[in-house]
């Protein structure tokens, strides 16, 4: 008996709570009516900013693309030994990095971080990699972001990878300039020096994957390879969400 | 669901408000709508409810409407019979600003009222104007005062600024002008809302002596503007220069400066280290401080809201819909207040926000591509960042406010979209600065020296852009409403036109040309009418000035009204409606007599307009005023011309201007006073008859008897302003006037009209048409019937 009343009795609460929920909802889409970012169609009940469909267009490689060398610019030595992207370059998966970074929605990292996992269980790099480094930012961008978008999608990558995670082991010491606003020449003074080792004994002869959310050109990451290499890393190699190819 | 659902919901709304106020439908009927409609809305099939829930929305905005503007509860102010009468009232005070001239005006808010034996209860505010600088703290102070009871006036005439109306809006129904009978005094009570008074209102008169202490002049009261809201301090001749170049906003506090105050917040808080949400609510809360700072103005809580929404959609990880979210504001903002939506303050906000919403959608894909070609170089990066994009946003906002300032101010200003560059970051500097430099000087007081120095050059430098980017050519445009209207629906059918020939669809642009052709026709039918005569006798308070529209449309303005310590009717009164009409050149403009209340407006004519010629009877004062009328007519090298009775104004034979008085030979004569020497017009246009007689007094009325039944006239402006010593009956009995005018200012201290003039006109059955109750009057003829417009 006693039982019995105190299910009805939370199943009265639930349905308030549900109402409850849904009149929070329906207040919220009246504000900020859910259309989806990349193709202006209505979410649906459990999507959010991205739709279904439009994650699914995003992911015709189920183990990532692997891209060569030679298409990305680096002039001299390059500092790691393979690069692999998750999703096609293409307007939407532009917008869909556009959004996360500057629109701020860090929600998408899941959704990203859970793919590089993905990718890097595919390749079978868990048994291999002993761990994830993010690209860090700088302090101050960091601050006026409020989050590190590499720092998000390695997050999602190593919980989904199993790889473990580590964060402050390079930080950024100078605060250059977005790479995007700047010329080839400029691009590959504005990357020298610009990242340092905090703790070497870590990644001493250890295999490490670093995690960006864009490779353009690949100059950070190289640079912060090299950075990485020079205090005794083994093998390294780099994981993105896009590849922008300049025409 | 559609995609901007709250700008559907408020359009629904909009247009309810619209409805109710010209239709002012009861709220039975509008009840007995909406259970109707429910009923309907069970019967018919699901996919047509949508339409029916719209309306819904519409009666809701009705009811809302209707609501707001009736009349409060039953001990309200406005049911006192005391309008015109002395009382005495208790209240706090509410507001407090102080004006440039030396005037302090308070809103009180209404406690009790005597009622000749006891103080009864009441509610309501009242505005007291009191003609003394107060710098004393006064918010929630108890007050008594006495004084006379009076009704703030609406629009005057046609078009022009509507006082009462603007005072309705902020509760206020009553005004009192403290003078040498009155008396206010300031009891020790205190009352209001605690926190305002001692913890807003203090750090607000706080933050005003500072500034006082460390600026003087024009800077300092710029500066209690731009970062207080208060105003009222300024210049009226520099809001003028500023509203002239197009950068009045700056001085208004409005979404940019909170804008900027958000700004600042962010970026401080971006220094500490607390949760996301926790920085949000911070700066939530320095906006709700902030806007309580300038005294919650409309502005300030439109753009607190707007940023408001913006930043719960940015907290909640949403996406943001930017025309959404200003609907959603106002749809908020009209629930609370629906009358706003009138008010030509919301009108420019919510143009300004969607002119940047609809100007950088526009130009987005425009500008990436056009900087795509160009070389990534430093330069072209700044130049891009600092003088392209905020030019573009500029221009937006420019076009989406011009119609609505053209139509209010009757003005179109193009070099804000220049100055803009300029002049918003140096406010936005100044706003920085000068908070800095309150907030830490508060704690130490020797270490902003520096920034008020910096200060003073960039207050010194918004002026000096207001005052010489006026008198460049083509700053700005006076324009009439008409032209407004025009640009504006060229603007659509170009809009629409461009549209069909993009999509192909040559048989819309057809109908699209058809119907811009009928409503230019319509327009010259509106506007244009031919062979029309049209006279306006001005309301400008105490004193006396017609304008009169000929049908071969030249102008004749018969006197100017009275320019006092703060009141010039040549500005306030008539200088507007020639403006809003496109009247930049008057024909003839006759002085009657030399007395202030008949000439103090012109030379504020003269000086903003174009004159053909001056006519008058050459009788001289010696005034202020008339010396400052001669002055503005030799600087204009106006003709000036005497007049005397038997001489023809005008060579059309369409119209006859004919003087009646005074004759050649009773100039020489002296009389005591000037009024006897008026110039008396009779116009004569069809069947229709004008007759203007200045202040003549009835022993020349006499003198004119021997014009006999020529005197006949439909109208007549009845002379002296309605004194006893004109408008005899004989005379009267010779003039036969369907209507009378009387202009004359309300309450005025010589007790116009008298009551036997009014009675003499009455027996007459004269129609008795007073300014002071029935605003300007407005007549027009096509030659035979003659029609009261107003």
């Amino acid at each position: 008996m006693k039982k019995n009343e105190m299910f009805s009795k939370s199943l009265t609460f639930m349905k308030i709570q549900e109402s409850l929920k849904y009149l929070y909802k329906s207040f919220f889409d009246f504000i900020y009516p859910p259309f989806c970012y990349t193709c202006d169609e209505r979410l649906k009940e459990s999507e959010r900013l991205v739709c279904e469909k439009c994650w699914n267009s995003f992911k015709p490689y189920e183990g990532g693309i692997k891209i060569e060398k030679k298409e990305l610019n680096i002039p001299g030595k390059t500092n790691f030994s393979e690069c692999y992207l998750t999703y096609n370059y293409n307007e939407k998966t532009l917008k869909l990095i556009h959004i996360f970074k500057y629109s701020k929605k860090s929600s998408l990292s899941i959704r990203m971080g859970k793919k590089l996992g993905e990718v890097i269980k595919k390749n079978n790099f868990e048994k291999k990699f002993d761990m994830i480094i993010p690209v860090p930012l700088h302090k101050s961008r960091e601050r006026e972001r409020g989050f590190n978008q590499s720092d998000l999608l390695s997050r999602f990558a190593s919980s989904e990878s199993g790889i473990p995670l580590f964060k402050n082991i390079v930080i950024r010491t100078k605060n250059n300039k977005s790479q995007s606003q700047l010329s080839y020449k400029e691009r590959i003074e504005n990357v020298k020096n610009i990242f340092r080792v905090k703790q070497p004994e870590m990644i001493k002869d250890k295999e490490i994957i670093l995690i960006d959310d864009i490779i353009t050109t690949g100059l950070t990451v190289n640079s912060c390879c090299g950075e990485l290499k020079k205090h005794g890393a083994k093998e390294i190699i780099c994981m993105a969400v896009i590849h922008p190819v300049e025409k | 669901m559609s995609k901007r659902p709250a700008c559907k919901v408020a359009i629904a709304f909009i247009i309810g408000i619209i409805v109710e106020k010209y239709a002012s439908i009861s709220t039975w009927y509008i009840f007995s709508i909406i259970a109707l409609s429910l009923i309907i809305f069970f019967l018919i099939p699901k996919h047509y409810r949508n339409i029916l829930l719209y309306l819904g929305i519409v009666l809701l905005g009705m009811l809302r409407y209707g609501a707001f503007i009736s009349v409060p509860n039953k001990g309200h102010i406005i049911y006192t019979n005391s309008f015109g009468n002395w009382v005495e009232i208790r209240g706090w005070i509410k507001d407090k600003r102080n004006y440039f001239d030396e005037k302090t005006k308070y809103t009180v808010e209404l406690t009790k009222i005597w009622d000749g034996k006891y103080y009864k209860n009441t509610n309501g505010r009242v505005l007291v104007n009191r003609y003394i600088e107060d710098n004393n703290f006064r918010y929630g102070q108890e007050v008594y005062i006495k004084g006379r009871l009076l009704k703030p006036r609406g629009s005057k005439n046609p078009g022009e600024f509507n006082y009462a109306g603007y005072l309705r809006n902020k509760g206020i129904f009553a005004i009192i002008n403290l003078g040498s009978k009155s008396e206010i005094r300031f009891a020790n009570k205190k009352n209001g809302n605690w926190f305002r008074r001692e913890i807003v209102e203090k750090i607000k008169f706080d933050f005003i002596n500072r500034i006082s202490k460390n600026f003087s002049g024009q800077e300092k009261e710029i500066l209690k503007g731009l970062l207080l809201g208060e105003r009222e301090g300024i210049d009226p001749d520099l809001k003028e220069q500023f509203a002239k170049s197009g950068i009045f906003h700056i001085l208004a506090v409005s979404g940019l400066h909170v804008g900027f105050v958000i700004f600042l917040l962010g970026f401080f808080v971006s220094l500490l280290r607390f949760p996301k949400l926790f920085k949000i609510i911070l700066v939530i809360l320095g906006i709700v401080f902030y806007a309580s700072l300038t005294g919650s103005r409309p502005p300030v809580v439109r753009a607190s809201l707007i940023y408001g929404i913006v930043l719960l959609g940015f907290f909640a990880e949403r996406r943001i819909e930017p025309l959404n979210s200003i609907g959603t504001a106002g749809l908020i903002l009209l629930l609370f207040r629906p009358d706003d939506l009138f008010s030509a303050s919301f009108q420019l906000s919510f143009a300004a926000v969607s002119g940047i919403i609809f100007i950088t959608s526009a130009f987005e894909d425009f500008i990436g591509n056009a900087f795509k070609y160009l070389p990534k170089s430093f330069l072209i990066r700044i130049f891009k960042k600092y003088i392209i994009i905020p030019l573009i946003i500029s221009f937006g906002v420019i076009l989406f406010i011009s119609p609505f300032s053209g139509y209010y101010f009757s003005r179109l200003s193009f070099i804000a979209v220049i100055l803009n560059l300029i002049v918003i970051p140096t406010t936005g500097v100044i706003v920085g600065l000068g908070f800095y430099s309150l907030i830490v000087g508060y704690f130490i007081p020797n270490i902003c020296e520096p920034f008020n120095i910096v200060l003073h050059y960039l207050l010194k430098l918004l002026i000096f852009i207001a005052d010489y980017s006026n008198k460049l050519i083509y700053s700005y445009m006076d324009v009439s409403r008409e032209t407004v209207i025009l640009i504006v629906i060229f603007c659509i059918f170009f809009y629409l036109g461009y549209k069909s020939i993009a999509e192909g669809k040559k048989r819309r642009l057809l109908i699209y040309l058809l119907l811009l052709a009928n409503i230019l026709i319509l327009d010259r039918i509106l506007f244009h009418r031919i062979g029309e005569m049209r006279i306006i006798f001005f309301d400008v308070g105490q004193g006396d000035s017609a304008l009169i529209t000929f049908p071969d449309n030249k102008k004749m303005l018969i006197d100017g009204g009275d320019k006092r310590l703060s009141f010039d009717a040549g500005e306030y009164n008539i200088a507007p409606y020639l403006k809003r009409n496109g009247i930049k050149f008057i024909d003839w403009v006759v002085i009657t007599h030399p007395e202030s209340d008949h000439i103090g407006g012109i030379p504020f004519i003269i000086k903003n307009f174009k004159i053909g010629s001056v006519l008058e009877m050459g009788v001289k004062e010696d005034s202020e005023i008339y010396k400052e009328l001669e002055n503005e007519i030799n600087a204009k090298n106006i003709p000036r011309k005497q007049i005397f009775s038997g001489m023809r104004v005008n060579d059309s034979e369409l119209y006859r201007i004919y003087i009646l008085h005074p004759t050649k030979e009773f100039i020489s004569e002296i009389y005591r006073n000037t009024n006897n020497f008026s110039i008396v017009i009779k116009i004569v246009y069809g069947e229709s008859e004008f007759l203007f007689t200045g202040d003549i007094e009835s022993f020349v009325e006499e003198m004119l008897m021997r014009y006999n039944d020529f005197l006949q006239s439909d109208v007549l402006k009845v002379s002296h302003h309605g004194s006893k010593t004109s408008t005899s009956s004989d005379f009267l009995s010779k003039v036969k006037p369907k209507y009378a005018v009387i202009p004359l200012g309300e309450y005025n201290i010589y007790n116009f009209p008298d009551s036997s003039v009014i009675s003499r006109l009455k027996t007459i059955n004269t129609e008795v048409i007073r300014t002071d109750l029935n605003g300007s009057a407005v007549f027009t003829s096509a030659g035979k019937k003659l029609v009261r417009v107003r």
